[in-house]
């Protein structure tokens, strides 16, 4: 376990690690495929059965009808697909008529400028296909090829055939995988930056953790703006539309938290308290590691999670409960800590009278361990759901 | 015409830039008269800011992604074999950084174009200079336009957003007040389900935000705000979310007197705070910083004693005090968001 433990953490150069932080869920590269798998069948479909130019023709419309689905319902997909290829279909029977002339062509096209953006209005829909539909008239007009008006259906009937078997039915993108990658992501971060924590704090490392923790902050804005997307592409999946939010919201909280906790450590590191932080800590710390390393295997066994939490709960209880053992000097109602008799760790070498701050400190720390049990128990929720389905 | 709704100006303007690309490529005589129009109907946006930034990243990408695919090309354009290649190698990239980079994306369209017309006649340097002027003369025109045209600026959008949002923020904090008084957490259960929307709000007002410069380009220097502003505001959103966390759970304490009288305290200073801060948005100068608010170490105690003599369970001490940290963190932040529009205006002069 430990040598497993050790290698998922050093495994910086693994480039499945890298591509994520940059298409979450891999969701982008799924659909580059699809599209790709569907331009190129579609073109050599067509290229056999009307004309070689026309294999070109079906292409540009296989890529744009791909382009044109909202990743909703299958339904709601078919029937984008559906009104895309209309739309592509009516585009090139214009062209036919017009593209002798300049002059004809580009008034049309100029005149069907203004519904193509006014119908934005109208939703998310008629965000792509009615700009694409213009695109493609122009192209259409610029190709060297001229077929009759049925023969110009095939290309489009081709493609739209094609596009609705590989998006809708042969590679259909499910998104739970991609949370589920997702997680695995976001677990490992938390994984390199909590194990610094285990080791204490000390000066030394006080700077890599920051620019660790802000590294991730940056990436973390790139990630919740992909994983906003996804979620627009979604939004017609209400259970999904809440288990990405359920997602984006855990993801935040956690690298807050660590955030915050790594402040309040560093002031009480200033106040001698570091050492005995550490070792209070590490005991929590190398819990979390572990749940957090064991929710990412895929033949986890949940009893023993459930095992791990438990433990966790209650070393976190005996935390907080070290946190408050308070006594109080009545003569000048300053606040001594008591050494606690069933715990090895104490917080009697800080000294409460002198800053006011360093109670608040104490009791963030007490509030950030409680909170990750929290956030944890979430996470690995999380991870149920991408099972279940 | 100013009632005009923003997706009505915008199918206006796009049909007037293409109408104006369409006649100086007949003018000119282009060869492609779509290598300006299509460029000038995707960068005309819905600011003029964005449309200035779309503008230069379309062009620069053009160059970069139709030379380097003109030196492929001339080294592969023996085989037909590898000009599809390509092309499908085009195909793929644009659709994966389509979501994900608007450079990228933009980059592989320009080396996608060398090998279709490979495919359909042939690639030379007279193409690679025709694409790049054409498109250029379709970027100009989109920039021109935007500007004139029921003009849309992102600096408007972006103080007019930010002043919103802040407005927003308060209500918000307004409303988890009066719900821990009150001990009712059904409000608070209802706000938290909003906190994605407000994220969503404050990653556009960013954005509007970076958009900003580039109206400036031709301008004086703008009045930017640092990135940590950003920041700032993102921990400011992330702690009045905590204290709804907070705030919803039932504490044993939410009836000490003494808890109330802390939080109260808080309040009116991050109530002042907020209004100074609205106040600065707005270009006004009605204001004076007295720094922020401290827990009072004696009333702290006092909630410790308390709990103690109540015997109240520790997690409840650590949910009451961490409300009084956030609410703390709270005032600090809003402070320093103060300070930074404060420090900028005396720099740069007022946003509005």
């Amino acid at each position: 376990m430990q040598k497993n433990i050790k290698k998922y953490i050093h495994d910086k150069s693994n480039i499945k690690f890298f591509l994520l932080n940059y298409d979450v869920g891999f969701l982008n590269l799924k659909q580059a495929l699809k599209t790709l798998f569907a331009v190129l069948i579609t073109a050599v479909i067509v290229y056999y059965i009307v004309a070689p130019p026309a294999a070109i023709l079906s292409g540009f419309v296989a890529g744009f009808s791909s382009k044109c689905i909202r990743n909703g319902k299958k339904s709601e997909q078919f029937s984008d697909l559906l009104l895309a290829c209309l739309s592509f279909e009516v585009m090139i029977i214009f062209t036919l008529f017009f593209y002798h002339s300049f002059w004809e062509l580009n008034i049309i096209f100029v005149l069907l400028c203004f519904p193509a953006f006014y119908v934005r209005k109208f939703g998310a829909r008629y965000l792509v296909f009615p700009a694409l539909s213009l695109v493609l008239f122009q192209i259409t007009a610029a190709l060297p090829l001229r077929l009759g008006v049925l023969d110009y259906c095939v290309p489009v009937l081709v493609a739209f055939v094609v596009t609705t078997l590989i998006q809708l039915y042969i590679f259909n993108t499910v998104i739970i995988p991609g949370i589920r990658e997702g997680l695995l992501f976001f677990n490992r971060k938390y994984f390199t930056l909590i194990k610094n924590f285990a080791s204490g704090i000390k000066d030394k490392k006080n700077a890599w953790f920051y620019k660790e923790l802000l590294e991730r902050d940056q990436n973390l804005e790139h990630i919740f703006q992909s994983i906003q997307t996804l979620l627009e592409n979604h939004r017609s999946e209400h259970l999904i539309h809440d288990k990405v939010n359920r997602f984006i919201h855990n993801q935040y909280a956690f690298i807050k938290l660590l955030s915050l906790l790594f402040e309040d450590m560093t002031h009480l590191a200033g106040n001698k308290m570091g050492e005995n932080i550490s070792r209070a800590f590490h005991l929590i710390m190398v819990d979390i590691c572990y749940i957090l390393y064991a929710m990412t295997k895929k033949k986890n066994k949940q009893s023993r999670i459930e095992m791990r939490f438990s433990l966790l709960e209650r070393k976190i209880e005996s935390f907080t409960k070290i946190g408050f053992n308070i006594n109080y000097s009545s003569n000048d109602n300053s606040v001594i800590y008591k050494p606690n008799e069933n715990n090895n760790v104490s917080f009697t070498d800080i000294d409460y009278s002198n800053d006011d701050n360093s109670i608040i400190y104490m009791s963030n720390i007490c509030f950030a361990v409680t909170r990750f049990l929290a956030l944890l128990k979430e996470q690995n929720k999380l991870f149920q759901i991408d099972k279940q389905k | 015409m100013k009632n005009l709704l923003p997706t009505s100006r915008l199918a206006i303007r796009v049909t007037i830039v293409v109408f104006i690309t369409v006649i100086i490529s007949r003018i000119v005589n282009f060869e492609h008269p779509l290598w300006s129009t299509i460029p000038a109907m995707y960068v005309a946006s819905t600011t003029w800011g964005e449309t200035i930034q779309k503008a230069i990243k379309r062009v620069t990408m053009t160059v970069i992604g139709c030379s380097i695919g003109g030196i492929v090309y001339y080294y592969v354009s023996y085989s037909l074999v590898w000009e599809i290649m390509f092309l499908a190698v085009g195909v793929f990239f644009i659709t994966y950084f389509v979501n994900l980079s608007y450079n990228w994306s933009m980059f592989f369209v320009g080396f996608m174009i060398v090998f279709f017309m490979g495919l359909i006649s042939s690639w030379d340097h007279n193409l690679l200079l025709l694409r790049i002027l054409q498109t250029a003369i379709g970027c100009t025109t989109a920039i021109i336009v935007s500007g004139i045209i029921f003009p849309d600026f992102a600096k408007t959008k972006f103080s007019d957003d930010l002043s919103d949002f802040i407005d927003e923020l308060e209500d918000m904090y307004q409303l988890f007040k009066t719900s821990i008084i009150n001990k009712e957490t059904e409000p608070i259960e209802s706000l938290k389900k909003s906190r994605l929307l407000f994220q969503q709000k404050k990653n556009k007002i960013q954005l509007n935000h970076s958009i900003t410069r580039y109206e400036y380009l031709l301008r004086k220097k703008p009045m930017v705000l640092s990135k940590h502003f950003f920041n700032i505001l993102d921990l400011l959103l992330y702690y009045l979310w905590v204290l709804l966390e907070y705030g919803s759970s039932p504490s044993l304490l939410k009836n000490s007197d003494c808890f109330n009288e802390v939080i109260n305290e808080a309040s009116d200073s991050i109530e002042k705070h907020f209004n100074y801060l609205k106040s600065v948005i707005s270009g006004s100068e009605d204001y004076e910083l007295h720094g922020e608010w401290k827990p009072p170490h004696n009333k702290m105690i006092e909630i410790y004693k308390l709990s103690r003599e109540e015997n109240i369970p520790p997690d409840s001490v650590v949910r009451l005090t961490a409300i009084v940290s956030y609410a703390t963190k709270i005032d600090e932040i809003l402070i320093d968001l103060i300070r930074i529009i404060h420090i900028k205006r005396q720099i740069y002069g007022k946003y509005k």
